[in-house]
């Protein structure tokens, strides 16, 4: 530790009054912080301290490594030097309040240190310039709020200049005062500019900078945990703690039969997590960009959600903390939902996952909506009119409609596929689905799938009857106790037939998390070389069904190998057991990515190889594809519900379709089928265009076009890709 | 107000039929659903309840004795307790001997205001509300579609081909409804954990002092002679195309008198 070679808080009188307030600001700091915690401590555990190597790693690559931003080129290089201009300045600034007391602290006071501070503060310098140019000229959509003015972001882009600048003026003159002794790139590179000052100027102009910088660096202590700058201090929290259970996985009511509250409607519902989610919210914006609900004027924002969740919080937090009852608080106060969050927010939400993907810090829109939703319906059994049929069928008829279950195997005869009962000796089970099964358009997905499998000599049934609605739409409506109960029949039925793994088995798979927010691919489950699937394995046409049995039914001890028909085929082609006439459709085509494929199970790339074997030009994109797609506008239940507000969400999706001068659009899913087949006649455009599933375009090429398959005549992998 | 909702078991509406050599209904305790057209009497019933503070709902069935499970059903959606009447001897009841045995429940109870649906969706006969009316020496203000209870009379709206009638009676009294007189609420999770551990007292054909020979299959004076299964093969017609398909429905539909 060494001496400056002055002392720029102006002597011990300037050093007493620099302590008094250099304590002040900690303690004041140090308040807000435990009142942060203590309110944030209200809402209701959640273990998120599992999976702690990964959760480091991912702290390294998306806070250090500033990933998430990065996505946006111009303003995530901005950010990256300005966070790391700011970690910088930081330590800089320990130093800084060291030469208040007339001393300096090894390292940071190094000319390599130096260097790099200097380069830094350049760099942070012209970010500002370019986030000012964004908010004041470019202005894009996403950063217009309907609830906070622009006052906040303004200050701290201000604060921040200040700093930058009283630094490089102390390190000027610094270096001007101390004759070249207190080295720095600034004092350097412009010091001998001001040589011709006097010694005793150039300390009183180091020392008036010194004061201003310390100053603005200790208000900033005490304004950030105070303003909508709370997310520079609460992100690398919330992004620590991010989800690693399965992104499609809604978390279940524990102890459902039990307990007396279901969902949230009181800010201290909510878990810790959530609630920390608020804190974390910079109010960029990204997810009301990409919102499908938003983008087609329906009163949703979710970034609105995050920000009234924080603001109740402050609100409703405040009084309970101080000890007044919840029954006095909430007789205070409207409430939550139906007050700051309305009705019809919550019932907007497609539950595509758009908002949660794109989120740079992590933050979990979908299950505080679904959450609010539960209460909803289970509390107050106040939802859309046209769902109450909905529940009434699934319970009575195990399907949306008021058809007998016992026809839901009718389809199957024409094809000749046998249910388990019939023939329990299989290797894979076809899990049709109620769209599959019913649906006269989705028949057709059904009936094209069988005919894929059976040209591939796949040993596969289905379970008929025996089937019930998986459950998903109940669930995303906020019906935890009937998508409880379905599910529950659904894996007695599966657990008979042999199909569950066990928990030992899945617990690697399941736990692990998948690639929303960037992470990469879950590893795919393992099969032997040269086979497509394992014995036993479940195969659905339906990303809902999908989704929920394979990452919701665990918690209800149902763990079963899963995969979606997209991947199945895949494989198929992969192995050899299915071949392919290349370039059999010559139609210029395009592919609509299913929310609950895609983003929530990141499966982008099989059904694209698929297409791209099929059809003679491949994939056309459309300008929103992969995990930035458009929702059709059915999921979270959606489907079952009238869509009067704003745009039609499908409609809009078709239009982007039509855009890129296709004639059809393949899907994956028998929601997106519906809802384009809809959107299709809506915009009047049935006669030059239609919406297939890959399934379909698939069989109608193999019936054309019969070549022999895998399986006895060996026919070598690849072969069709000739 | 002391408000009792007639409700009946029956099969849910989807479910496979099946009838026994004497042509009564196979039922399934797993298809058993409160009587849909029933589920508008009990939302009637909590309604009423709701606008007239004080006033107790009771859900009273006559049934199997595994219909304790519908009832607590229906006492999801709300209302204070159930009554069960059951008993062996009443299998094979007809309509008549039903409207005795709610009769005799309905005195045992005591009630200022009785609703029924208007039929119930299996047998689909129509008349016990009027034949209970009948025992009861109470009127009935039948196929209502609006309800009023004030101070000591019940007036109802009962839609006509032409309009419709308001009819008003004095309480005690008992009112059928029409699908159109409201929306049935679905249970809410906490109406479910609460009809648990709501009162269901099941009551024995002598709790009610009837004479077991009077009902039941021994007392039937009707007899179901056979039971066909209605045709559900349509005989669609389809018309493509823009050119001339729009003629064509019309057409079809003058034809068939709907236009």
């Amino acid at each position: 530790m060494g001496q400056p070679s002055f002392w720029p808080s102006g002597g011990v009188i300037g050093a007493v009054i620099f302590g008094v307030l250099l304590v002040a600001a900690w303690v004041a700091f140090a308040l807000r912080i435990r009142k942060l915690v203590r309110l944030m401590m209200l809402g209701r555990p959640e273990n998120r301290f599992d999976h702690l190597g990964e959760r480091v790693k991912y702290f390294v690559l998306m806070v250090l490594g500033q990933r998430g931003v990065l996505r946006d080129p111009l303003p995530g290089i901005a950010h990256f030097f300005t966070f790391w201009g700011f970690i910088i300045i930081q330590l800089d600034a320990l130093n800084l309040w060291a030469q208040g007391f007339n001393f300096t602290l090894p390292v940071i006071g190094s000319r390599v240190f130096a260097v790099i501070l200097d380069i830094l503060i350049v760099l942070a310098f012209l970010a500002l310039i370019e986030f000012g140019y964004r908010r004041l000229v470019v202005r894009p959509r996403q950063l217009q709020s309907t609830t906070h003015g622009q006052t906040d972001a303004f200050i701290i882009l201000g604060m921040i200049m200040l700093v930058l600048v009283t630094l490089f003026f102390f390190e000027v003159f610094g270096y001007v005062a101390s004759g070249g002794a207190d080295w720095t790139l600034f004092g350097a590179l412009i010091g001998p500019a001001w040589s011709g000052i006097p010694q005793q100027t150039a300390l009183a102009l180091a020392s008036v900078f010194w004061w201003a910088n310390v100053l603005v660096v200790l208000s900033f202590l005490i304004y950030i945990p105070n303003s909508k700058h709370l997310h520079l201090m609460a992100t690398p929290f919330n992004v620590f703690f991010r989800r690693m259970k399965p992104m499609g996985a809604l978390d279940p009511i524990e102890n459902l039969e039990e307990r007396e509250d279901y969902g949230v409607h009181q800010i201290n519902q909510f878990t810790w997590k959530q609630l920390l989610d608020g804190y974390a919210c910079t109010e960029c914006g990204r997810c009301n960009s990409v919102c499908p609900a938003l983008a087609t004027d329906k009163p949703l924002w979710p970034k609105e959600i995050i920000l009234a969740v924080k603001e109740e919080l402050f609100a409703a937090g405040d009084v309970m903390l101080v000890g007044m009852g919840e029954t006095e608080a909430k007789a205070k106060r409207e409430p939550m939902v139906g007050g700051l969050i309305a009705h019809e927010s919550l019932w907007a939400c497609t539950n595509c996952g758009a908002c949660v993907e794109i989120c740079p810090v992590s933050i979990e829109h979908v299950q505080k909506i679904d959450d609010m939703r539960r209460y909803l319906v289970m509390e107050e059994s106040d939802f859309p009119q046209e769902v109450t049929p909905l529940f009434t069928n699934l319970e009575r008829n195990q399907n949306p409609w008021e058809i007998s279950n016992d026809t839901r195997a009718d389809w199957a005869k024409a094809v000749g596929v046998k249910t388990l009962s019939e023939d329990p000796d299989v290797e894979v089970l076809y899990w049709v689905g109620c769209m599959g099964s019913f649906d006269a358009r989705n028949r057709k997905v059904a009936t094209a799938f069988a005919k894929v499998m059976q040209h591939a000599h796949v040993s596969f049934g289905i379970l008929g009857p025996e089937e019930s609605c998986t459950g998903d739409p109940a669930r995303r409506i906020g019906n935890e106790y009937l998508w409880s109960m379905l599910a529950q029949q659904n894996i007695e039925v599966l657990n008979g037939y042999g199909f569950n793994k066990g928990e030992a088995a899945t617990g690697a798979s399941n736990d692990h998390a998948n690639g929303a927010n960037g992470n990469g691919r879950a590893p795919s489950v393992g099969v032997q070389p040269g086979r497509a699937y394992n014995v036993k394995t479940v195969v659905a046409t339906c990303p809902h069904c999908f989704n929920t049995i394979k990452n919701e039914y665990p918690q209800l001890g149902g763990n079963y190998e899963v995969i979606h028909h997209t991947e199945f085929i895949s494989r198929l082609i992969d192995t050899g057991q299915l071949a392919l006439p290349a370039g059999f459709d010559k139609r210029k085509l395009t592919y609509h990515d299913p929310c609950f494929i895609g983003r929530w199970n990141d499966i982008y790339d099989e059904p694209r190889r698929v297409l791209n074997v099929i059809n003679i030009d491949g994939v056309t994109e459309m300008r929103r594809n992969r995990n930035r797609s458009f929702c059709c506008g059915g999921g979270g239940g959606r489907v079952w519900m009238e869509e009067k507000i704003g745009k039609r969400i499908n409609n809009t999706r078709v239009e982007e379709a039509l855009a890129t001068g296709a004639d059809a659009m393949a899907a994956a899913c028998p929601f997106c089928i519906t809802m384009f087949e809809d959107g299709i006649k809506a915009v009047d455009a049935q006669d030059k265009f239609g919406v297939e599933d890959i399934a379909e375009i698939l069989a109608r090429a193999l019936e054309a076009q019969p070549v022999a398959a895998g399986g006895e005549s060996g026919a070598a992998p690849g072969g069709a890709h000739a | 107000m002391n408000i009792v909702v007639c409700m009946k078991e029956t099969p849910s509406t989807t479910a496979e039929k099946s009838f026994s050599p004497d042509m009564r209904l196979e039922r399934r305790k797993e298809d058993a659903i409160p009587n849909p057209f029933d589920e508008y009497a009990i939302e009637e019933g909590l309604r009423q309840q709701e606008k007239h503070a004080g006033s107790t709902v009771t859900i009273l069935c006559m049934g199997p004795a595994t219909a304790t499970d519908t009832v607590r059903k229906a006492l999801a959606m709300g209302g204070d307790r159930g009554v069960l009447v059951s008993d062996d001897a009443l299998a094979g009841s007809d309509a008549i001997s039903t409207a005795h045995v709610l009769a005799a429940a309905l005195k045992k109870i005591g009630f200022d205001l009785v609703i029924f649906g208007n039929a119930a969706a299996d047998a689909y006969g129509g008349i016990v509300p009027s034949a209970t009316a009948e025992l009861l020496g109470a009127p009935l203000l039948s196929y209502a579609s609006k309800l009023d209870v004030d101070g000591s009379t019940a007036t109802i709206e009962r839609q006509a081909d032409i309009g419709y009638n308001t009819v008003a009676a004095p309480m005690p009294t008992l009112v059928s409804v029409v699908k159109a007189i409201n929306e049935p609420r679905y249970p809410s999770m906490k109406g479910i954990m609460a009809s648990k551990k709501k009162p269901l007292d099941t009551f024995a054909l002598a709790d009610l002092g009837i004479d077991p020979a009077t009902v039941g299959a021994a007392g039937a004076r009707e007899k179901a002679l056979s039971a066909e299964k209605v045709s559900t093969q349509r005989k669609g017609e389809i018309f493509i195309g823009n050119e001339g398909a729009a003629d064509r429905v019309v057409a079809f539909l003058v034809e068939q008198k709907v236009l």
